[in-house]
């Protein structure tokens, strides 16, 4: 009882703290603690990528007279081309979009489907889960929407072609990309055998069967090709046509259960995007099964808390954080998976009743024990009756993943682009082929990559709420993906793109990189450099105490210390790195009294920043 | 003697070059075949032990994989399949560290020894798989296979060759990752 009026007053002085924000709030401060490098400043064009050569392409494609949805598409199909572990044209995408003439915001759900034949008795040993078989190979293979994601953007707000933009990523797909340090060492230690055991994969990627050093030249003049047939024939040609056949060959022939029907049935959603104020901002997300509810709902927490009592990077800071963290990411889990599935919501999770039934679940000071349980946003908001008592946290036990996935080789990839053009148009959005690689494999000789999105599903139960699981896997539904794109408008135009990487550790992630902007006035390089926390990891199923505190903020002010004490269960220090696995975020923010873009990008990732 | 020999290198030579095979042993012993059934463990946690599994399985080869193997449980096999190599990640994912995992080792190969089991060691992570805890494991136990599999890359400084030539155990070095499959069926036939 007594830590209940503790928590309702807590509240109640946080709600009353609150302030107003005003333009004063966001001049920079200096952090000179953390060595950064400057943000990037420009009038015009902006992008943030995982590659140069994505940034350059997406500016060569503006100052070409293409606006910052040309330029976005361009940018994906080179990272397509040039960081082929991370994403590709059977991946999955979530965008929001901006198109300034319109003056609202948009999102597109180019997610991954489940194949009609696609069961979760398929991945059954003897009557129990045997996740091994969604991770890698034929069963992890889904039908992917990033391409069909792409094109949709081009066609409804773009200025170019397809031939257009795809002309950057062919020449490099065609001509090679030499190989950075850090995706030799990356492809390296991710799957070390994937050569081995993935032949087609090996024939493009790995001579030899053997992973090639920092400075090799790769080509994939296949989807060089592929590309030039949806020029030429369009979309159809990938879903329907001469590409859908080989790649529906193939995956038969690998004994996985993709049919022509299961291509030709994917379709784009068009959707209204998820939105909820912060202050006197207008945020947007990707409703479910994307993940964007996720860090709206730990910001939306945080607008509530009086952070003036906090000092950053303080374990009472951490504590806070992480608890909200923890209490959002929970109900990802619940109620993020496809809504013509499950029962499914982003927008419940986000208003005042439910934020505030949120945070009187916190007690300041203390980590809540084992796994902290969704709350139900139906019952706090009305929508079914019923007194609504906040579910306590469950027991925390191990979870057993897949054998290959308990090795620390495995690395949850994704990627994220902001564009920004000189007229205000913009896009922030996501996308992914799963884990380094996807499934694993190239389908055919199209050069297209498949996906492993099989894995991001549940069987039957959820093992984080103990629970029949939201997001079983279903034949025909889309499963939950953490991509988590966002935009923030101010007085109508753009004032903020943020997103991220790094699986599960993606929303705190962004949120974290947020809370650096608008709380602590960095700029947005700052904000997406200075060292963060992780609670749990960037797998599925890791909802207990778990905590990784980088660094620069774990070994100063006995911080690790006082956050053991609090109950944490801290990963030890010879286990935490600066480029550990605390998600990856990239930014650009828009100064509304000068219309400047500053733009950050993730430095423990190959973040770039690239402007006209 | 002398002419015998050069006509065995002749011969190696027009094979490698027919079949573009150049693996290579290092003595005259011939590698052993494996007997059914057969487990796959690891010393040392890292993850060759599936590459090795799912290539088997390519060939039509039915293997049990099973990391932390006990002793007891080996005595339920024929032939034993080790993959060397240390994962300091992969120590933690399991509750393993270097000392019970040379403890496992050990009472392992004491087994293998008393039952008459096949112990076959494949070292295939190249040279990323030479730490300083991956060398503990292979001096201490690589002279107690009856057949090694070592990819050249991990061999750059002939610790495996020179271990097979003291030991007289049969060797074959691999010049390329691909060839596992081919010894795999020379091995599981």
């Amino acid at each position: 009882m007594k830590l209940k009026w503790q928590s309702v007053a807590f509240t109640v002085t946080a709600a009353l703290m609150c302030s107003v924000t005003s333009a004063d709030a966001w001049v920079f401060k200096r952090y000179d603690q953390y060595p950064q490098r400057n943000a990037a400043v420009s009038q015009n064009g902006m992008v943030t990528a995982t590659s140069p050569l994505a940034t350059a392409a997406g500016i060569e494609i503006m100052k070409k007279g293409g606006n910052a949805f040309d330029a976005a598409v361009a940018t994906a199909l080179m990272l397509n081309a040039t960081d082929p572990s991370m994403c590709g044209p059977m991946g999955a995408a979530f965008f929001t979009l901006f198109p300034a003439k319109e003056g609202k915001v948009v999102a597109l759900d180019a997610g991954t489907m489940t194949p009609l034949g696609m069961t979760p008795d398929l991945y059954k040993t003897d009557g129990k889960e045997d996740r091994s078989k969604m991770l890698e190979g034929p069963l992890s293979w889904t039908i992917g929407g990033a391409l069909a994601g792409y094109i949709a953007v081009l066609e409804k707000y773009g200025t170019m072609t397809f031939a257009q933009v795809s002309e950057p990523a062919i020449y490099y797909l065609e001509n090679g990309f030499p190989m950075s340090q850090h995706d030799a060492e990356a492809w390296k230690n991710g799957f070390p055998d994937v050569p081995l055991l993935f032949p087609n994969l090996a024939r493009v990627f790995a001579k030899d069967a053997t992973w090639q050093e920092a400075g090799t030249v790769i080509k994939n003049p296949e989807l060089a090709q592929t590309y030039r047939t949806v020029a030429k024939e369009g979309i159809d040609a990938f879903y329907k046509g001469s590409i859908a056949k080989e790649m529906v060959r193939y995956v038969q022939e690998q004994g996985g259960y993709w049919t022509m029907d299961d291509l030709a049935a994917y379709k784009v959603q068009w959707k209204e995007p998820l939105k909820m104020t912060f202050k006197d901002l207008d945020v947007y997300g990707v409703p479910p099964p994307a993940s964007s509810m996720t860090w709206m709902q730990m910001l939306k927490m945080a607008e509530k808390v009086d952070w003036s009592k906090f000092q950053l990077h303080s374990a009472e800071y951490v504590n806070m954080m992480t608890e909200i963290e923890r209490l959002a990411h929970a109900d990802s889990y619940g109620w993020g998976g496809d809504p013509m599935f499950s029962k499914s919501t982003g927008d419940l999770t986000l208003t005042d009743k439910y934020i505030a039934s949120q945070l009187e679940r916190i007690v300041p000071g203390k980590a809540a024990p084992g796994k902290v349980q969704p709350g139900d946003p139906y019952k706090v908001n009305g929508v079914t009756t019923g007194e609504y008592t906040p579910p306590a946290p469950l027991p925390y036990k191990e979870v057993k993943l897949a054998l290959r996935e308990r090795f620390p080789e495995y690395p949850g990839q994704t990627t994220h682009i902001n564009v920004i053009d000189k007229d205000g148009n913009a896009v922030s959005f996501t996308h992914t082929l799963g884990t380094y690689f996807g499934g694993h494999d190239l389908l055919g000789n199209t050069g297209v990559i498949a996906n492993n999105a099989a894995n991001w599903d549940d069987l039957e139960i959820s093992h984080w709420t103990e629970a029949p699981s939201n997001l079983a896997m279903k034949p025909g539904a889309r499963n939950r993906w953490t991509l988590c794109p966002g935009m923030m408008l101010k007085d109508g135009k753009v004032f903020m793109l943020v997103g991220g990487s790094g699986a599960d550790s993606t929303q705190p992630a962004v949120f974290q990189a947020i809370m650096n902007r608008l709380q602590w006035n960095m700029n947005p390089q700052d904000a997406v450099s200075a060292p963060r926390h992780l609670y749990g990891d960037m797998r599925h199923y890791t909802a207990g105490t778990k905590l990784q505190v980088e660094p620069e903020i774990r070994d100063t002010n006995d911080v690790a210390q006082k956050l053991v004490d609090m109950g944490y269960d801290l990963v030890p220090a010879s286990q935490t790195y600066r480029v550990g696995t605390p998600g990856y975020a990239l930014m650009i923010w828009v100064d509304p009294e000068t219309n400047t873009r500053f733009g950050g990008a993730e430095t423990r990732i190959n973040g770039h920043v690239s402007v006209y | 003697m002398k002419r015998t020999q050069s006509w065995i290198a002749k011969i190696s030579a027009v094979v490698v070059a027919v079949f573009g095979l150049a693996m290579t042993t290092a003595n005259a012993v011939e590698p052993v075949k494996a007997e059914f059934p057969v487990l796959v463990t690891s010393f040392g946690q890292a993850p060759d032990g599936n590459t090795i599994t799912v290539l088997a399985k390519r060939i039509g080869a039915q293997l049990t994989y099973d990391t932390l193997a006990t002793p007891e449980k080996v005595k339920e096999f024929k032939t034993v399949i080790v993959s060397i190599g240390v994962s300091l990640k992969g120590f933690g994912a399991a509750g393993v560290n270097l000392d019970t995992e040379i403890a496992r080792a050990a009472d392992i190969l004491k087994v293998a020894k008393d039952d008459n089991i096949k112990v076959i060691g494949f070292h295939i992570g190249g040279e990323g798989r030479r730490d300083q805890m991956s060398d503990k494991i292979i001096e201490t136990y690589a002279g107690d296979f009856d057949t090694l599999v070592v990819y050249k890359d991990g061999n750059q400084d002939g610790i495996f060759t020179k271990i097979a030539q003291e030991k007289n155990i049969p060797f074959i070095e691999l010049e390329k990752l691909p060839q596992v499959s081919e010894v795999l069926k020379q091995i599981l036939k």
